[in-house]
């Protein structure tokens, strides 16, 4: 993996939710009260009542059937306009894309990966811009041709609209998705080379709760050394000394591992050479397992060899059985030096028994580094199916969609088609490029150079945006303007969906499982959370909206 | 109100179309292949060398691709460059690939998109490989690309010089030149054993491939109206002989002393005298020769009128000869291809071999006294070589090998007086004390 994989805090999220929603949606109560109190005078504070009351009579009786009914003629307008034409480039696509990706590396292994980029990408690419483009237009169409006063004359309500037309736009994406997923899936186990096959898995990883580094005099440090390399991901130790990296475990369902025979292993560290060494050898290094309980320390018999970047599970994989053969250090009668003894210990009885282990990882070539992360090591639960990971990450496609659609639709209710597609495409960039990182950079604090009023400052006298601005009663001002915008600042980002939740496709192209609590939970969360506020939205933007402008 | 009917119309209409027809067909007709065949713009083409399959062979996918992007690849190329630099970064190196694939396929006759990426694939991304076997498959990888391009654009005899140095330098001059000359012949990745078709469809030596590329490179680039801004042309057209050398070297540095390697070295002299010697260059005196006579040149003056003095052209011989230092190039030949080099060097090399591996010291020291005799006998005959790093390097650490036999002998007697090559071991003192040193500092 190239990402480390953090599990959701979906408490935190769901706190964090009420506090954007609360705020955007008291901002919004406090305007509409003040514009009705301009515009109306006393009389307004009793139409705002009088609107909310209506609003919530309105929403108390949605009726399921009348929103089918507009899901229903969604589906018929969108057929109509041909939208179903993105199966032929889909088609097209797959028919050539064998030309391409087949010939771009001889290796098997590494093929797999491109053929799992390239449809995932495929499906995300054609299925999302043809759902913005429907589910900006279709309302603004409606009202253009005046076919929704037809509706809205009948006993229709506004938010019956709103959830017809997410209805029926998620009934044709999913339609699309599905027929382009199982397509999809079959072509993929097609094309990949015969050898290369066994390589679609859905590994299922445990990763360690906790990475901690140790030098040489065993200083307990979260990051290694740096050893220049331009991406920061990993952090290495130096060969045939004490440094080495510990990967905490205290999670461990012993009875899972019980049931499954034994313990698997799979590491994917990255070797660092500062000299030629031996050429002919790859970089080895021993793991010691360490029983968090009894302390009791584990050398596995056998150093391991570091297979870098290689594809292939089986080439990067230890596997444990019940009984461990491990080494144990002995010192002699004499008392001078030690010696190694080997021992044999019971896997679920011993070496895990207390549920948390450590394991310490030592590079074992002198004057070499070895570089790891948190996810280069864990430990392997029974593999599940390729189609697992693959038709979660189409799930997280379909979630993409969804939150497109209710963005989409809503913007339509307030605005023409045009603005609707740059506002809807506007959110979805920001949301899915690194602005969103760069404003959630902005809003915590982490980015270098403070907030617009300190950026500006900097910029005006050249400084550096390392340096501290001197103290003084301006840098308090400064300071002080700039919190204010950044906590408006805090609140616009969440308005935009974090997308990077939703791309699952390197895990599925690493063969590994989609998590639930590290991308699934974020994902449907999301989703989650732009459903009410939009559906809100969108019912009262639609009852204000005058529906003879076209 | 409409004066002629709608059959009258389609009737005009039809006549406009075979009007205009006819200035398409006389413009734009394609050709048959023949010469001075088609329309204005195929033989304008053709005049120029404009059409793709004057530029190389074509590939259907990129002309299709760039007709479907109008004038979009460069951007498109751009991004697509953005992306293999975090690909790159990002240690992804299928993705890479693929996508470095995809910029060839917008951009197929750019040659410094292909001579850049197949560096980064053969030296770069081989490097970041622990294993030697994957770094090889790098290796292979930046030669196939690299090929390939040299496929797509016949005109650029860089791309088929920089085919030669991959195969010949990246695989026979690396670190891991042994492991990867073996590869070369017998590919870990091809099952059954054997070399890689692709690459070497004849089984043959990495040197002798990478020759045949380099000789290839100066087939183009001899061909009126192509350039190569590579190097400058004296040492651009020296490679194939260059190769033809590392060859003969490479099988040395392997421990073979048979006819083979003293031929290829016969081979080699052969090549620098009559063919890289023999071109003709341009120089500021006109055309000069390497391997100028006086003969030669006065007949070079001649055949230009007059307009340079033999003295000039001398000059310029011996300027453009220093520039590739080709004296030294042709006396190494010289040397080599005599038995009693090749002699010599087996003796030291298996003095030096058996010494390591702890064999009988009075058969050892045997073979390097004799290896150190026939060094002194070829300095004698050639003193230039004193000045040749490699040659006092070989005898230095001969003579280090033999003394350190003829201190720890049992007879007592040491290292005597006098001894073969004694001139260089006082004269070169500080080196032979390196060695010295170094050879303690292996025990």
């Amino acid at each position: 993996m190239s990402f480390d994989v953090v599990g959701f805090d979906l408490t935190e999220g769901v706190i964090h939710f009420l506090k954007v929603f609360g705020g955007v949606l008291g901002a919004a109560l406090l305007i509409a009260l003040l514009v009705s109190l301009l515009k109306y005078g006393k009389r307004g504070v009793g139409l705002f009542f009088q609107g909310l009351g209506r609003g919530c009579r309105d929403f108390l009786r949605t009726s399921p059937s009348r929103v089918w009914a507009i899901a229903v003629l969604t589906w018929k307008e969108a057929t109509r306009k041909k939208a179903l034409f993105v199966f032929v480039i889909f088609a097209l696509l797959l028919m050539f894309a064998g030309w391409f990706l087949g010939g771009s590396v001889d290796r098997a292994d590494l093929q797999v990966k491109n053929y799992i980029s390239f449809i995932l990408k495929s499906i995300t690419w054609l299925t999302l811009p043809v759902i913005l483009l429907l589910s900006c237009w279709g309302l603004p169409t409606d009202i253009k041709n005046r076919s929704l006063h037809t509706v809205v004359t009948k006993p229709v309500r506004r938010q019956e609209v709103v959830l017809g037309r997410f209805l029926g736009f998620t009934l044709v994406g999913t339609a699309v998705l599905l027929v382009m997923g199982g397509i999809g899936y079959f072509w993929t186990v097609g094309q990949v080379p015969e050898e290369a096959r066994k390589e679609l898995i859905a590994r299922v990883p445990i990763y360690c709760t906790k990475l901690s580094f140790f030098d040489n005099a065993g200083n307990e440090s979260d990051k290694g050394k740096n050893v220049g390399d331009v991406w920061m991901f990993r952090s290495y130790i130096e060969g045939a000394t004490r440094e080495h990296a510990a990967y905490l475990y205290d999670n461990l369902d012993v009875d899972a591992i019980r049931r499954a025979g034994k313990m698997r292993l799979e590491y994917n560290f990255e070797a660092f050479r500062t000299h030629k060494g031996n050429i002919d050898q790859r970089l080895l290094c021993n793991l010691v397992i360490v029983n968090n309980k009894t302390g009791k320390r584990y050398l596995l018999d056998h150093p391991i060899q570091v297979q870098e970047f290689s594809n292939r599970a089986s080439d990067k994989t230890i596997t444990l059985e019940e009984t461990v053969n491990y080494l144990e250090d002995k010192i002699s009668k004499d008392g001078e030096g030690n010696q190694r003894v080997r021992r044999t210990a019971n896997l679920f009885d011993e070496i895990l028994a207390g549920n948390s282990i450590t394991i310490e990882v030592f590079s074992l070539d002198s004057g070499q580094f070895l570089g790891m992360a948190r996810p280069d090591l864990f430990i392997k639960m029974p593999d599940r199916p390729f189609a697992s990971s693959y038709f979660k990450a189409i799930f997280g496609i379909w979630l993409q969609m969804l939150v497109i659609i209710v963005i989409g639709v809503t913007a339509s209710c307030f605005v023409k088609g045009p603005v609707a597609t740059l506002l809807t495409f506007g959110i979805v960039m920001v949301g899915a490029t690194g602005l969103n990182k760069l404003m959630r950079g902005l809003a915590s604090g982490t980015q270098e150079g403070g907030g617009p009023f300190e950026a500006s400052y900097r910029m005006l006298f050249h400084l550096n945006p390392s340096t501290d601005l001197d103290a003084g009663p301006l840098t308090v001002v400064i300071t002080a303007v700039d919190q204010v915008m950044l906590g408006f600042l805090w609140t616009i980002q969440h308005l935009f969906p974090r997308f990077d939740f939703f791309n699952m496709n390197e895990y599925v192209a690493n063969g590994v499982d989609v998590p639930w609590d590290a991308t699934l939970l974020p994902s449907i969360a999301v989703t989650l959370a732009f459903i009410v506020p939009c559906l809100l939205l969108g019912y009262f933007s639609l009852q204000l909206r005058e529906m003879e402008a076209k | 109100m409409n004066r002629i009917s709608s059959q009258q119309k389609k009737l005009v209409s039809l006549l406009l179309i075979i009007l205009l027809l006819a200035p398409i067909v006389y413009l734009g007709a394609p050709s048959d292949g023949t010469e001075n065949s088609g329309g204005v713009l195929a033989r304008k083409r053709s005049e120029y060398d404009l059409g793709e399959t004057s530029l190389g062979d074509v590939d259907p996918t990129s002309a299709t691709m760039n007709l479907v992007l109008l004038g979009l690849r460069g951007i498109a190329s751009n991004l697509l460059w953005q992306q293999a630099v975090e690909e790159r970064d990002h240690k992804d190196w299928a993705g890479l690939k693929a996508t470095v694939d995809s910029i060839v396929l917008l951009q197929p006759h750019f040659k410094q998109v292909w001579q850049f990426q197949a560096w980064n694939l053969a030296y770069n991304v081989s490097a970041e490989w622990d294993g030697v076997a994957d770094r090889y498959h790098w290796v292979k990888e930046g030669a196939k690309f690299i090929i390939k391009g040299s496929n797509r654009n016949k005109k650029y005899p860089e791309l088929y010089w920089d085919s030669g140095r991959i195969i010949g330098h990246k695989i026979g001059a690396a670190d891991e030149k042994k492991t990867f000359r073996k590869f070369f012949l017998d590919d870990p990745e091809i099952e059954g054993g054997g070399p890689d078709k692709e690459l070497n469809p004849d089984a043959r030596d990495n040197f002798l491939v990478a020759k045949d590329w380099f000789i290839i490179a100066n087939e183009v680039e001899a061909q009126p109206g192509i350039t190569q801004t590579r190097l400058a042309p004296v040492l651009f057209r020296s490679y194939p002989v260059r190769s033809q050398m590392d060859y003969a070297e490479a099988r040395q540095d392997e421990g073979k002393f048979d006819e083979v390697t003293r031929g290829a070295w016969d081979l080699a002299y052969k090549e620098v005298t009559t063919e890289w010697g023999a071109e003709r260059f341009d120089s500021p005196a006109g055309k000069i020769v390497l391997e100028a006579t006086d003969d030669i040149l006065k007949q070079l003056v001649k055949e230009e009128n007059n307009k340079y003095t033999l003295e000039e052209k001398k000059i310029w011989v011996q300027r453009r000869q220093n520039m590739c230092g080709y004296r030294s190039w042709r006396m190494r030949c010289l040397i080599e291809k005599k038995p009693e080099t090749l002699a010599a060097h087996r003796n030291i090399y298996e003095g030096k071999r058996d010494y390591f591996a702890g064999e009988d010291r009075s058969v050892v020291e045997k073979k390097l006294y004799a290896g150190m005799e026939g060094m002194e006998k070829l300095l004698a005959e050639f003193p230039e070589l004193e000045a040749n790093d490699d040659f006092r390097e070989e005898c230095l650490k001969a003579v280090t090998l033999w003394q350190a036999i003829k201190s720890d002998s049992i007879d007592g007697k040491g290292v005597p007086a006098n001894f073969p090559l004694k001139y260089l071991w006082t004269e070169y003192a500080d080196e032979a004390k390196h060695y010295a040193e170094l050879l303690r500092s292996q025990f």
